[in-house]
Formats: structure tokens, C-alpha cells, sequence
């Protein structure tokens, strides 16, 4: 019998372990624990079930791209750009990619919910939808009943839909009250352009795609300006870089931002100074007459008359002066206006950005004066101004005129003017100062938001009321402001709407019944049926524009339909109606406005000092300049896998970051990737240093968005509002503030 | 591929469409930046100037597709695959140990590492892509020019009596979603595709070639700065303006 050692155990062990290495098992096991570990019980599962094909508008903000959505089954899984569509052209932005993640939004309400206590902390409780429905109404109808109807107020952060018109009838049976809305900057721009424009039919739109060179004030053209990014036309205008080309585009503003990076020229004036470098512009070619005597210029008031003309205004504005107060050398001022002036047609663009805001009257006045002098009023590939929209003829019409009444701007208001403001929840994209917005509630005011949302607007509510997410309802999409083209589309509900969601039309006419008034029969739905209806109605019989059909490949004449239901069946499938009526004519152009309104905007930025700047310079060394993409920037929620370019790439800033650059940097004794504190006379927040060439000198740049709630992390808090540190000037115009920044 | 950096405008729409196609995670809040799954990146670079001389390019980077893929030779259980017809490299995540020898390997950074489990919001598993599994965490991941489209394609064109694919029927989702044009698929074997012929530009270019992987995304700029930056300069890809935009900047 054989003994068992210590030498036989050694050997036992040393066999093992030389048999080990020329083993399969352990490889074996390896790859066995490897195939394992891809099979655990709690992995996600994808859905399985029939995969088929919609085509749809996208409604996550104004500017209604076709697109075309990959189901499984009822549940969407991807949205695609639908190829040919006449507003988006085959080009669908990163937020529209993501939309099919929108319905399970962490940020998602199931279920109505009020704010414990009052002030606006972050505190919510469970509450009865009915309960809630009744308690709004029974504010209402004491606003009623104390004669304040002026305190009720509907805000809207997207007018122009079927659904808007719901919200002014809400109002008119309440017996009054004040019909809101946030203006963008493109807002504020087609205000400005009608205080100048006489007796202007319709609105002002910009053609981008057939314009020779575009001279840009800071919009985003290439990051966001329309909902898809450039259309692909205008990103042709980016491989022209060889030297000697002139410039397809040309950026005007102080940071390089995305688009500036990618112009053909990229002019980096003082911050706030747009005003001065357009009249300065114009100055040249007045002055060396680079005009075409017998066409814009015939319907600008170049002369003297009860207001100074546009010439005698613009005469103070030589390159040197405007060299002097915008940075750029006196050449580059010279060489760009003549540019403009032999690269016809061109046309100059303002309008803001989402997330600087939007510029001032003043700035859209001088922008519009240029446009008017480079021959842009009327003519293809500069400012085509677009007939309104027609109105119903139809017997069985409901209305005489079915597009919505233009909402007043919340900024117009009195402060503490609001007691009940219903503010509807759609995200509008851009970025605005909520500090404002306090200011018009009076003390006792209570916010009411119909949203699927706890994002944007609903986070200042008192009370949520669940109503459907985006694809989840039928939506209309008006046409965009400054588009080329009037355009209307249709978004039909792609998949039901969950139980707890009720529409906001549903929830208005609840209100007033809980108020003790008689709404109409129908609501919600059908409501919004019967309104889209009128509109479709109104387009059949205008016999106007043609209509883009998925499934063909041109665009019909609208007078070939049948009918309009017709129409109806087309838009339903994700097709468009496009505006081919000519642009109305611009007979008087006024650049100081009717009985000279403008002038007062105007001069006060045309000295390159703006007023708050009047800050201690001394205290506040900085520039502060907030900035943000289109969509993003304003707080609403977004599609969760926009984390790729906001967080785990770094594509795109998010908010604590507070860019400087590295020269401005070292002056002020900063480290690059450390934490500072960023202040304004307005107050401080802390932020995280970092050193980018791209920024100008003096100057700190902050993104305002998007904060985490927004992109679906809950956990860690909204994050800084750096719009709470900026000055809040005329309409809240608040692209530039005087500030401070040091390391903590 | 061929991708026009001259066209790139940054947007990051080819990021996301490739996050929603190969349903991608976001990784949890916790998370460092920069350790998501992200199977194309797009990186912003400077010129190495000053303000205002300082000038930017995007470069989107997907897997090169190398001939010559170093991640293929280090692979110790063959998870990297070389599909010999289509020029694709493959990854198998059941086969693939999380050894991470491929990301040390590759010279473009284009692999990355899923750190987590997948989790995505409660119900957001109903938004996920049927044709790519989700992935479990311990696994090295990367773009591969969207299979699952390709396997689509073949399948529509085998019902159809066809063995190969029509031009454009096979396009992976960052080339669907560019706004601008800038990414340019086909077949670079064909000497009259578009592709094949850009490929051929004299503005065209690949990142690192000096290291001979050969890989099958070209690059296109009319900028010389640009090329220098792909050709030998790719330590910028790392120096990303957000982050390290200057080494030197706390002098």
C-alpha cells in the first residue's frame, strides 16, 4: 500500500498546476463565466412583436421636421428624419433621435401632485386629480366673483396650435383674463420687423437657402437655428473654405461658438456691440454707394423726415468709430459690408440664441435696416415676408379665421399683476429667466401647469396635472416664425396615451365647470379635432400651396385634392402643407418705427455701452455671456441619452462648467479645472474653472443647460440656474452681465 | 466611410443615433465623465492658437475598421472578429472577458468599457432597438458600422431574390442621422462608388496612418492644420477643449 507523503501531495500539486497550462479548463471556464455573465436574469429585454413604419411631425418644439418612427408593435423604438420633407429636409436633430425615450422619462408625472407649503421648494404631494381640478376652479371662480379677472392668466409657451385656441376660449368663458406666452428671440425679431414695416399683412421670413452669404448676429445656424441643425443646403456652404472664396457665412459674435467655428468667417466683436457693427456696415454702403439706388433702399426712409432718415443716422457709424467700440479693425468692417453688397442677395440674420437670449429691439432694428439696404425685402434668398394664413370660408366653419390670436409677452405685464396663472407645459427650447417671471406673481399667486413633465415652467408650479407626452396626443404645427414658408403639419397620437394622462383640453373644461361656468360640449380630443379640422379646411379652400405626401415624391398642387379631407388623410400621415403664395410687398420700411416708437432702443445701444455694463468694472472684471443649444437650454425634459454629448463625452458644456480663456485666466490668478465662485450683483454660484481658447478675453461663458432633472437624473437636483446671476434688461434681453470669478 | 471634417458641424446627432440603435446606457449618475458607453465619440479640437487666431475641427471617431486591427491580435479569447467580406471587426460580448486588452491596443481610443449593468429608466426597456442585445456589464464594446442594419439589409435583399445589397439599402444610423452630410458609406472596393472615390480625394486622409493599421474610415479636409492633427497629432482627440484645452494653463 502506498503511503501518502508530503512528497506525494507536492507532486499531486505540481502535476495540476503543470497539466493546468496545457488544459482547455481553465480557458474553458473563462469563456463559460464570460457567456454567463451575459445572461443574468435582470437584463433588459427588448420587445418583440410586429415592426412596421410611421410617418409623423415631430412636436418637441416649433419647428415641425418630418419624421418617420420605427414600431414594434403600439410602442415606438426609433425616430428617424423623414426623407424630402419640405421643413426639415431629410435632417432630424439629436433631442428628435432620442424622442422615442420621452414617454419614459424619469421626470415623468404619473399622477397629479401639489407643492408642500408654499415657496418654490422641491417638496410635492400626491393629490386627487379631481381634487386638484376643484380646487383650481374654486380659485377661479373667486377671482370672478372679487371682480379680478385680470389676475387669471394662460400662459403658453408654443401659440399658434389648435390646442392654443382652447386656451383663449378658456378664457373668454372665464370672462377675461390675459392670454401669455414667453417670446423667443425670433419672436421679438418679427415684432420688431412689423413696428417698421407699414401695414404689413403677414410676417417676416428668412430664405436662407438661396441666399448668396449669410451674415449672422450669434444665431446658432449651425448648432440648432432650426430644429435639424442646417439643412443640408447650408451645410454645402462649409466646404467653400479655400482661401479666396468668399464666405458663405459669416459669424458675428464674440465666442467661437459651434457655428462661428465652422463659418467661412468668424468676426469676434466686444460683446453687445451688434448694433453699432450693422449700422457700421450700412454706413459703408451708403457711402460708397453700393446700393441698388432703384430697389430696397426705395421703401427705407434714407432721407430726412419727421425722424432723421436712416442715412443722416448712420453717418457717425465710420469703420474707425464702430473699429473703435465693436474691436474689429477698420478694414474687416469695410471688406464685410462690401461682401454683403457684391454677394447678392445676402441677408442678415439676428433673432437670439436658446440660450443667450434674444437680442434687444434696438439690435433687430439695425439688422432689419441693413437687410432693407442690401435690396432683402421681398426678393428670393433674402427676407421673404409670407402672406397670413387663409381664412375659413366653409359654411359648417366654426370660426371666421381659425389661427390662433397672437398671445401678449408675459414680460409686458405689471409686476404682481398674475393670481391664477395656468401655464402649459410644452417645452419651449430656450432658455428664460425665471426671476422675471416671479416678479409678475402676485404674493398669493398659484401656478397651475398641465404637463407630463416635473421639468422647465412645472418645477415654479404649485400644481401638476398629468397630460400626455409628445406622440401621445394629436398636436398641430403651425408655421415656424421667421420660416421662409407658411407650413402646416400634423402629428397624430403614434401610440395611446397611459390613463393617468388626461389632455389639457379635458382638464380647462373641468376647471370651468369646477368654476360653476358651462363649457362648450366638446373638450379635449375632440376639441382639438374640430379646430384642426377649421385649419385644414381653410388651406383646402384657399386652393393655396401644394402638399408634400410621404409616399410620393413631389409636392401636389393643393387644387388637385378631392377634398379636404383628402388633405386631412395626407397631413395624417405625416405629410405637409407648404405655402406657395408670393410674398406680400413691403411698401414702407421706417427704421425708427411708426412715429418714431424704436428710436429710444436704438440709441441706447448705438453707443457700444450698454447699460448694464455701468457695473463697477473695478469689482466685476468679467463679462458674463450665457449661452445653449437650441432646445436644450431652457430646462424642459429631454431625451435621457443626451447624456453621450452633455456627460460622458465632452461634445457639449453643461451648466456648472464656466468657460474662460486661459490668458483672462492666469490675469486673475485662476487655475484651469478648479472650483470657483461665479458672482454678479445679482448673487453667486459655485462653478468649475475651465480654460478655453475659444472664449474671448474678459469674458466668463456659462451654458444654461441642460440641468440633470431635464436630462432624467432626479437624484442629483436641478443644478445652476446661471440665468439667476444675469442682468434682466428690456424684454428680457440678458445676453451680457458684468461679473466676477474667483477660486474657492 | 468616408467623413467630411470640413462638414462636421459638432451637433453630436450621430452620437446619440448610435446610442438609440445599438441601445446604448447612460451610465449611472455616480459615474465619472467620460466612462460611458460611447461606440462613436466626437471630439472638438483646437489649432493649438490663441484667441482669436484659434480655430476648431469635430472629429467623429468610430471604430477604424482596421485591415490591420491591433485589437484582433491581443484578443486572448477571440471576441474581435474579422468579417473577411465585408472588412468589418467584429465584437462578440459573450465571448469577450473584459480583459480590456483591445482598448490598451487601440491606437484611436475607439473601444470603450461598460463599467455598469445596463439600466435604463423604468418602461425605457420598451424604447430599446429589437435587433442588438443589450450588452451586460465587464465587456469592451464598439461601433460595428451598425450590424444590425446589415443583417436587415441582407435579409430584405435575400427575400428579394438578391445576394447583394442595393447602394444606400445598408447605411449604418450615424450616417442616417448626419444633418450635413458629413459621413459619407459605400463600398470602398468599388472603384466607381462615391465612397470608393472620395476615399481617393487628395484632401482625404486616415488618423495615424504612420501605424499601418489601414484603417477604412477617411477622413476629408481642405484644411492643413486639420490633417496634421489626424495624421500625427492625435494626442489632441485626449485634449479636448472642454477639458485640457491648454496643458500649460496654470503657468
Amino acid at each position: 500500500m502506498m503511503s501518502i507523503t508530503r512528497r506525494t501531495i507536492l507532486k499531486m500539486f505540481g502535476g495540476v498546476a503543470a497539466g493546468s497550462i496545457i488544459s482547455p479548463l481553465p480557458w474553458k471556464l473563462i469563456a463559460d463565466g464570460t457567456i454567463w455573465t451575459q445572461n443574468w436574469s435582470w437584463m433588459a429585454r427588448t420587445l418583440r412583436g410586429p415592426i412596421s413604419t410611421k410617418f409623423t411631425t415631430c412636436t418637441l418644439c416649433p419647428e415641425g421636421c418630418g419624421v418617420r418612427v420605427r414600431m414594434v408593435g403600439e410602442n415606438p423604438v426609433s425616430v428617424w428624419a423623414q426623407q424630402n420633407h419640405p421643413v426639415s429636409r431629410g435632417t432630424i436633430c439629436p433631442i428628435g433621435l432620442g424622442a422615442a425615450q420621452l414617454r419614459f422619462h424619469p421626470a415623468r408625472i404619473e399622477r397629479a401632485i401639489q407643492r408642500n407649503g408654499s415657496g418654490r421648494g422641491n417638496a410635492w404631494t400626491p393629490i386627487a386629480t379631481e381634487t386638484a381640478i376643484a380646487e383650481t376652479g374654486k380659485i377661479l371662480a373667486e377671482l370672478r366673483a372679487s371682480g379680478k379677472c385680470d389676475g387669471l392668466a394662460v400662459l403658453d409657451l408654443r401659440p399658434g396650435r389648435a390646442i392654443s385656441d382652447l386656451y383663449t376660449d378658456f378664457l373668454k368663458l372665464a370672462g377675461g383674463g390675459q392670454y401669455l406666452t414667453i417670446p423667443s428671440g425670433r419672436d421679438l425679431s418679427g415684432t420688431v420687423f412689423k413696428e417698421m414695416a407699414d401695414d404689413l399683412a403677414g410676417a417676416p421670413g428668412y430664405d436662407l437657402l438661396h441666399s448668396r452669404m449669410i451674415l449672422s448676429f450669434g444665431a446658432p445656424l449651425y448648432d440648432g437655428w432650426t430644429g435639424a441643425g442646417p439643412v443640408p443646403e447650408l451645410a454645402l456652404r462649409l466646404t467653400g473654405i479655400r482661401a479666396g472664396n468668399p464666405p458663405g457665412v459669416i459669424q458675428v459674435e464674440p465666442n467661437q461658438s459651434p457655428t462661428a467655428a465652422k463659418a467661412g468667417r468668424w468676426l469676434a466683436i466686444k460683446p453687445g456691440t451688434e448694433t453699432t457693427l450693422a449700422l457700421g456696415l450700412a454706413h459703408v454702403i451708403l457711402d460708397e454707394e453700393l446700393y441698388n439706388k432703384d430697389a430696397g433702399p426705395a421703401v427705407l426712409d434714407l432721407e430726412d423726415g419727421p425722424q432723421p432718415g436712416f442715412r443722416s443716422y448712420v453717418r457717425h457709424f465710420t469703420p474707425q468709430r464702430v473699429s473703435d467700440i465693436t474691436g474689429l479693425a477698420p478694414q474687416v468692417i469695410a471688406q464685410t459690408a462690401r461682401d454683403l453688397a457684391h454677394q447678392q442677395p445676402s441677408i442678415a440674420i439676428g433673432a437670439g440664441d436658446a440660450g443667450g437670449g434674444p437680442l434687444g429691439s434696438g439690435e433687430e432694428a439695425a439688422i432689419w435696416g441693413l437687410n432693407c439696404l442690401l435690396n432683402g425685402l421681398g426678393r428670393r434668398g433674402s427676407i421673404l415676408t409670407r402672406p397670413a394664413l387663409p381664412a375659413s370660408v366653409g359654411k359648417d366653419s366654426a370660426l371666421k379665421h381659425p389661427w390662433t390670436l397672437e398671445p401678449r409677452s408675459i414680460w409686458d405685464l405689471p409686476d404682481e399683476s398674475i393670481h391664477l396663472l395656468i401655464a402649459d407645459g410644452a417645452n419651449p427650447g430656450f432658455a428664460w429667466p425665471k426671476q422675471l417671471l416671479e416678479r409678475k406673481l402676485a404674493p398669493s399667486a398659484r401656478i397651475v401647469c398641465l404637463t407630463p413633465f416635473l421639468s422647465g415652467i412645472a418645477e415654479m408650479a404649485d400644481l401638476l396635472l398629468p397630460t400626455p407626452a409628445p406622440g401621445e396626443w394629436l398636436e398641430d404645427i403651425p408655421p415656424q416664425i421667421l420660416a421662409m414658408k407658411n407650413t402646416y403639419g400634423l402629428a397624430p397620437s403614434i401610440n395611446p396615451a397611459p390613463s393617468f394622462a388626461l389632455h389639457p383640453g379635458t382638464i380647462l373644461a373641468n376647471i370651468a365647470i369646477a368654476a360653476g361656468l358651462q363649457p362648450p360640449g366638446a373638450s379635449g380630443d375632440e376639441a382639438v379635432e374640430r379646430r384642426i379640422q377649421d385649419r385644414i379646411e381653410a388651406l383646402y379652400n384657399s386652393g393655396r400651396g401644394g402638399i408634400f405626401d410621404p409616399a410620393a415624391t413631389e409636392i401636389k398642387p393643393s387644387n388637385e385634392l378631392r377634398d379636404a379631407e383628402e388633405l386631412r388623410a395626407i397631413l395624417n400621415r405625416g405629410g405637409c402643407w407648404i405655402d406657395q403664395a408670393e410674398p406680400v410687398p413691403v411698401t414702407s420700411f421706417r427704421f425708427f418705427g411708426k412715429e418714431g416708437r424704436m428710436r429710444p432702443a436704438i440709441e441706447c445701444v448705438t453707443n457700444g455701452r450698454l447699460e448694464l455694463l455701468t457695473v463697477s468694472e473695478k469689482e466685476y472684471p468679467l463679462i458674463l455671456m450665457p449661452h445653449g443649444s437650441s432646445g436644450i437650454a431652457g430646462g424642459g425634459a429631454v431625451p435621457p441619452v443626451l447624456t453621450k454629448l452633455h456627460r460622458e463625452s465632452n461634445l457639449r458644456p453643461f451648466p456648472a462648467q464656466a468657460q474662460i480663456n486661459p490668458a483672462t485666466g492666469r490675469k486673475l490668478g485662476l487655475k484651469n479645472r478648479s472650483s470657483g465662485e461665479l458672482s454678479t450683483p445679482a448673487g453667486s454660484l459655485q462653478v468649475w474653472i475651465l480654460f478655453n481658447e475659444s472664449v474671448m478675453p474678459g469674458v466668463v461663458r456659462v451654458a444654461t443647460g441642460p440641468d440633470p432633472v431635464s436630462l432624467g437624473d432626479l437624484k442629483s437636483g436641478k443644478g445652476p440656474d446661471i440665468l439667476q446671476l444675469c442682468a434682466i434688461t428690456e424684454r428680457s434681453v440678458r445676453r451680457v452681465s458684468r461679473a466676477a470669478l474667483r477660486m474657492i | 466611410m468616408v467623413i467630411d471634417l470640413d462638414r462636421c458641424t459638432g451637433c453630436g446627432a450621430c452620437m446619440v443615433a448610435c446610442a438609440v440603435e445599438n441601445n446604448l446606457p447612460t451610465p449611472p449618475v455616480e459615474a465619472q465623465d467620460n466612462r460611458g458607453l460611447t461606440w462613436l465619440r466626437v471630439y472638438q479640437c483646437g489649432n493649438g492658437r490663441t484667441f482669436p487666431d484659434f480655430k476648431t475641427v469635430f472629429i467623429p471617431v468610430p471604430c477604424m475598421q482596421c485591415d490591420h486591427a491591433p485589437c484582433i491580435h491581443v484578443c486572448p479569447v477571440t471576441a474581435v472578429d474579422y468579417d473577411t467580406e465585408t472588412g468589418i471587426v467584429g465584437q462578440i460580448p459573450e465571448r469577450c472577458m473584459g480583459c480590456r486588452y483591445c482598448m490598451a491596443a487601440c491606437p484611436y481610443h475607439a473601444r470603450t468599457f461598460n463599467w455598469w449593468d445596463p439600466v435604463w429608466p423604468k418602461g425605457m426597456e420598451k424604447s430599446l432597438n429589437p435587433d442588438v442585445s443589450p450588452r451586460m456589464r465587464g465587456t469592451a464594446e464598439k461601433c460595428n458600422f451598425c450590424h444590425g442594419r446589415l443583417h436587415r439589409a441582407r435579409e430584405k435583399a435575400a427575400s428579394e431574390g438578391r445576394r447583394d445589397l442595393n447602394p444606400g439599402e445598408y447605411i449604418p444610423a450615424c450616417v442616417e442621422a448626419c444633418p450635413t452630410r458629413a459621413i459619407h458609406f459605400g463600398d470602398l472596393q468599388d472603384s466607381e462608388d462615391p465612397v470608393a472615390k472620395l476615399s481617393k480625394s487628395p484632401h482625404a486622409f486616415r488618423l495615424l496612418e504612420s501605424l499601418r493599421t489601414f484603417p477604412k474610415v477617411f477622413y476629408l479636409s481642405r484644411q492643413d492644420w486639420v490633417k496634421d492633427v489626424g495624421k500625427s497629432r492625435l494626442e489632441m482627440l485626449r485634449k479636448d477643449i472642454y477639458r485640457d484645452s491648454e496643458s500649460e494653463s496654470n503657468g
